[in-house]
C-alpha cells in the first residue's frame, strides 16, 4: 500500500489538542501513521501554507429515505441548472437543496467532508434510507431510527410495561434498522397528530395514550443510557417553530433529568413571544440553561436565506406550515403507524422579520455558547439551507465585519435590535474544527475519526490559508478519504464507495415475540422483513465497508 | 459602423452527441463580433465544445438582434430557451425544448421540432412550419404549470399532450393533435384546425378549446351548456380570423358549447365551430 506525507502543514486537531502546530502527517493503509522525518514516501505533498483538519463530519443532514425522494420531486427547477462538471468522473446528476445522491457525495468531498449522517431514519423504511445512502458516493454515513411515536412503543409505555422490556424493544429496533443512534421527533406529537390533537406541550397528555412527552423523552434517553449507545437521544424537540417555544425547550433538557441528551437544530426551539412582532430571541435563556446542563448538546440547524426545502418527520408541525410553502406545495403522510413525514419548500427571506430574526438567533447560539464541543455545525440540511452553504456559515462566524454586512441587509427592525449587534466573538480554526470534526466524531462515538491522532481513519482535508473564510473552506487543496485522495482543488480524483456506521446492541430477544405479535395484527409488512441482516445491509450500502460501532457496555449503570 | 446585430449560423458537419444551444440568444449575441460569437462554448453531451467548431459564422446587415441557423438541427436542443426578444429562425428540423420558457422576441422554425416546443413559454411568438412532438406548450417534467403566455403557430401535426397543464396564451394548431390535447389545462386558449385523438381534454380544468376542424366526440365528462355566447363568439372569432387564413370564416360559423373535465373542477370549455 502507498505511504503519504503531508508536510508542514499547520494542523488542528482538538480531539488531541493540537491547535496550529507546523508539523507532518504520515498516512499508510488508510490510516494515520507516525512516519520518521527521513522515511522514503511514494507521495509527498507539500502543504506549506494550509491547514490540516480531520474530514469534515455531518451529524444532522437529510440524505436519504423517501422525505428526501419526495423534496426531489417537488423542486424540479431545482435540478435543471446544469453545473459545470468535471466530465471523467462525475456521473449527471444534479441540485442544490435536493441534490441527487451522486450531487450529494461529490460536493461534500469537494467541501472537504467525508462523513454525514441521516437523522430521520424511519424503521419501516430503513432499506431505503440505507440503499439510498449507499447510493451517494464517498462519504461514510448512517441513521438515527426514528422512535418515541409508533403504536408499539407508546402502547407499552401507556399500559406501563417493564422498563426493561421498552429498553429490549429499543436495541431491537436499532439492531433491526441497522441504525447508529435513536432520534425522537416531537416526541408523541406525531401520533397525537393523528388523534386531531394539533399541538402537544411537554406536560399535555397525549389524548389516546395519556403518555406525555416529558414520559417519551425520559424513557428513551434512559433506554439508550443503559444500552451503552454512544450518541445520545437524538431530540428534535416539542413545538419546532412556534413563537414562546423556549419554555418546550428548556422542559425538554429537564425531562432528561441528568440523562445524555442532543438537542438537534435548536435554532427552531429558541423562539420567545416579547416584542411588537410577539416573536422573540430566547438565545440567553436557552444558552444559560445548556451551560448548566452538561448532560446536553445541541446542533443549530442554521437558516441560511434562499431556496429551500422543510423535509421532516414532525407530521403536526409540517401540516400547520404547510400554506407558508413557497412554492406552494405540501406533501404529509403517515408510514405503518411508525413515523410521520411532511416536506413543504421554502424561501428564506431577508427581509421577513421572522427569517431574519431566525438567522440572527442561530448565529448568537454558535457564538454564546462557551464550550464548542457541544455544539456541532449544521444547518439541518436541508431544512435551514443547503450544505453547501457551509463555508458561507463559517465566515459568518469567523468574519465580524462579513456577520455585520449581512446583518446590515436584515429586515430593519431585526438590525437594529438583535443581540448578535453587540457579540463581537469570532470563532478561530480551531473552534471550528471542533463544531465540525471533533465534536461530532465524540457524539457518535466516533474513536478512529474526526481526529488526525496515530490509528485514526486517513479522512484528511487540506484547506489553503485564505483571509476570506468562505473561499477557504469552499475549495480545499486536497481531500483524502480513507487514506486515498478524493479531491484536489475542488476536482474530484477518485470516488470510493463511503462506509456504513451502525450500532451492535445487546437485548434480550424475546422482546421479538411481543414485536411479531403486533406486526401480524397492525402492520402490512411482515416482521420478518423488518430486520437488516449484515450481508443485506452490505449490499444495501453498495458493498461499502460495514463499520460496527460498539456499545460502551454501560448497561445496567455506570 | 455600430456594432453587429445579427449572425447566420451555417451547420458545417452533425455533431457527435446532442447540443444544447440555449446560450444562443439573439439579444445576447447582438454586440459581439464573430470571433466571440464563435468561441462561445455550448454543452455537449457531457462536455463542451465551441460553436465555432460546428457552424460557418457571419455577420449579419440587420437593424435589430437576429439570429438565422441553417441546417439540419435534429441534434441541437434547447435553442431559443428562454429568450427575450430579438429574432431567431432556422431553415430545417431542431431538437428537443425549442423556445421553452422563452419570454418575448419571435422564432420561426421552417421544419419539425421535437417534444416539448414551448413548453412554458410565457410570451414572444414561435411559429413551427412542420410538426411539434410530445408536450408543446406544456410543462416541463414535474411543473406545475405550462405554457402561460404568447402565441404557438404549428402548421403541421403536434404530437401527445399537446397544452398539458397550460395557463394562459394561445395555440393555433393547423394540423392533427395526438392523443390527450389540453390535458390538465388550466387557462389559455387552442384553436384546432385538424382532429384530436384520444382523451382530448382530459383533466381539464378551465380554458378554451376551439375546433375549427372536424367536430370532435364529445367524452362522457363534459356537459352540453345552453348559454347565450353570441357575444363572446364574435369577439373571440373575429381576433381568431386574423391571426391566421385557416381559421378567416370562423366569425360566420355558430358553435356548440360543451363545459368539462367535470371530474376536476368542470370549467373548461370546447367551442366546436358548426
Amino acid at each position: 500500500m502507498s505511504t503519504i506525507r503531508l508536510k508542514g502543514g499547520r494542523v488542528y486537531d482538538p480531539a488531541n489538542g493540537v491547535d496550529g502546530d507546523v508539523r507532518d502527517i504520515g498516512m499508510r493503509d488508510g490510516r494515520i501513521v507516525a512516519l520518521h522525518p527521513q522515511e522514503e514516501v511514494d507521495h509527498e505533498y507539500d502543504v506549506s501554507g494550509c491547514v490540516v483538519m480531520a474530514g469534515g463530519i455531518d451529524l444532522h443532514t437529510h440524505i436519504g429515505g423517501g422525505k428526501v425522494n419526495l423534496a426531489r420531486m417537488m423542486l424540479p427547477e431545482d435540478h435543471r441548472a446544469n453545473r459545470q462538471r468535471d466530465p471523467l468522473l462525475e456521473l449527471a446528476s444534479n441540485g442544490c437543496c435536493t441534490p441527487g445522491t451522486l450531487e450529494t457525495g461529490y460536493r461534500y468531498a469537494q467541501m472537504g467532508y467525508t462523513a454525514a449522517f441521516e437523522p430521520a431514519m424511519l424503521a419501516a423504511n430503513a432499506r431505503h434510507a440505507h440503499m439510498e445512502m449507499g447510493d451517494t458516493p464517498i462519504l461514510d454515513h448512517g441513521a438515527y431510527v426514528m422512535l418515541g411515536n409508533e403504536e408499539l412503543f407508546l402502547e407499552m409505555l401507556a399500559r406501563g410495561e417493564d422498563f426493561e422490556r421498552i429498553r429490549d424493544y429499543v436495541g431491537w429496533s436499532i439492531d433491526a434498522s441497522k441504525a447508529m443512534g435513536v432520534k425522537v421527533v416531537n416526541p408523541g406529537g406525531i401520533s397525537a397528530f393523528k388523534f386531531n390533537q394539533r399541538k402537544l406541550d411537554v406536560d399535555e397528555n397525549h389524548v389516546h395514550w395519556q403518555v406525555t412527552p416529558r414520559d417519551v423523552v425520559h424513557t428513551l434517553a434512559r433506554a439508550l443510557t443503559e444500552l451503552g449507545v454512544p450518541h445520545p437521544l437524538h431530540i428534535h424537540a416539542s413545538n419546532l417553530g412556534v413563537a414562546g417555544n423556549i419554555e418546550s425547550t428548556l422542559a425538554t433538557i429537564d425531562a432528561l433529568d441528568g440523562l445524555p441528551g442532543h438537542l438537534t437544530h435548536i435554532q427552531f426551539h429558541s423562539y420567545g413571544k416579547e416584542g411588537p412582532k410577539k416573536f422573540s430571541s430566547a438565545t440567553r435563556q436557552l444558552i444559560e440553561k445548556v451551560k448548566a446542563a452538561p448532560n446536553v448538546s445541541i446542533d443549530v440547524g442554521q437558516i441560511i436565506f434562499g431556496q429551500t426545502v422543510t423535509a421532516s418527520g414532525d407530521t403536526m408541525r409540517q401540516f400547520a406550515n404547510a400554506d407558508l410553502g413557497s412554492p406552494r406545495k405540501y406533501v404529509g403522510g403517515d408510514i405503518e403507524c411508525d413515523a410521520g413525514c411532511g416536506v413543504v419548500p421554502f424561501r428564506y427571506r431577508e427581509q421577513s422579520y421572522v427569517n431574519a430574526l431566525q438567522w440572527a438567533i442561530g448565529l448568537e447560539i454558535f457564538l454564546l455558547m462557551d464550550d464548542p464541543w457541544r455544539v456541532v455545525l449544521t444547518t439541518d440540511h436541508p431544512n435551514g439551507g443547503p450544505f453547501t452553504s457551509y463555508p458561507h456559515l463559517i465566515r459568518l462566524l469567523m468574519d465580524k465585519s462579513f456577520r455585520d454586512e449581512q446583518l446590515a441587509r436584515l429586515h430593519p427592525d431585526v438590525a437594529a435590535s438583535v443581540d448578535l449587534r453587540e457579540i463581537g466573538r469570532e470563532l478561530s480554526l480551531y473552534d471550528i474544527a471542533i463544531m465540525t470534526r471533533a465534536a461530532p466524531a465524540r457524539l457518535l462515538g466516533l474513536a478512529d475519526r474526526g481526529q488526525l491522532g496515530v490509528g485514526a481513519a486517513a479522512d484528511i482535508a487540506v484547506y489553503r490559508e485564505d483571509a476570506d473564510r468562505q473561499a477557504m473552506f469552499a475549495t480545499p487543496e486536497y481531500v483524502f478519504k480513507d487514506g486515498r485522495l478524493v479531491a484536489r482543488q475542488g476536482r474530484l480524483e477518485a470516488v470510493p464507495v463511503g462506509g456504513t456506521h451502525f450500532l451492535e446492541t445487546e437485548f434480550d430477544p424475546g422482546i421479538e415475540k411481543t414485536i411479531e405479535k403486533y406486526a401480524q395484527r397492525h402492520l402490512s409488512v411482515s416482521y420478518r422483513n423488518a430486520k437488516i441482516g449484515k450481508d443485506e445491509l452490505c449490499s444495501c450500502a453498495n458493498g461499502g465497508a460495514l463499520l460496527a460501532c460498539k456499545v460502551h457496555g454501560r448497561r445496567g449503570g455506570k | 459602423m455600430s456594432a453587429v446585430q445579427g449572425f447566420r449560423l451555417r451547420l458545417r458537419a452533425q455533431p457527435d452527441f446532442r447540443v444544447d444551444l440555449s446560450p444562443l440568444q439573439p439579444a445576447v449575441l447582438a454586440g459581439l463580433d464573430v470571433v466571440e460569437v464563435a468561441r462561445l462554448e455550448l454543452r455537449h453531451a457531457n462536455a463542451h465544445v465551441e460553436l465555432g467548431e460546428l457552424f460557418d459564422i457571419d455577420a449579419l446587415s440587420s437593424e435589430a438582434p437576429e439570429l438565422r441557423i441553417e441546417g439540419d438541427l435534429r441534434r441541437f436542443d434547447r435553442i431559443g430557451q428562454g429568450m427575450d426578444g430579438g429574432r431567431l429562425s432556422v431553415s430545417g428540423d431542431v431538437g428537443d425544448y425549442l423556445g421553452a420558457a422563452m419570454r418575448s422576441g419571435d422564432i420561426v422554425v421552417e421544419g419539425s421540432a421535437g417534444h416539448l416546443a414551448a413548453c412554458e413559454m410565457a410570451g414572444g411568438r414561435l411559429e413551427v412550419r412542420g410538426d411539434v412532438g410530445d408536450f408543446a406548450a406544456g410543462a416541463l417534467p414535474g411543473s406545475m404549470d405550462g405554457m402561460r403566455g404568447g402565441t404557438l403557430v404549428v402548421r403541421g401535426k403536434a404530437g401527445a399532450r399537446c397544452g398539458d397543464r397550460m395557463r394562459r396564451g394561445t395555440v393555433l394548431l393547423l394540423g392533427d393533435a395526438g392523443d390527450f390535447c389540453a390535458s390538465r389545462m388550466v387557462a389559455g386558449t387552442i384553436v384546432l384546425a385538424g382532429s384530436v385523438g384520444t382523451h382530448c381534454g382530459y383533466g381539464m380544468r378551465r380554458g378554451t378549446l376551439v375546433f375549427a376542424g372536424p367536430a370532435p366526440d364529445v367524452p362522457a365528462t363534459f356537459a352540453e351548456t345552453n348559454h347565450d355566447i353570441r357575444v363572446m363568439w364574435a369577439l373571440l372569432s373575429r381576433s381568431l380570423s386574423k391571426l391566421h387564413p385557416a381559421f378567416e370564416g370562423l366569425p360566420g360559423r355558430e358553435p356548440r358549447r360543451v363545459v368539462g373535465d367535470l371530474a376536476a373542477d368542470g370549467k373548461g370549455e370546447w367551442l366546436i365551430a358548426g
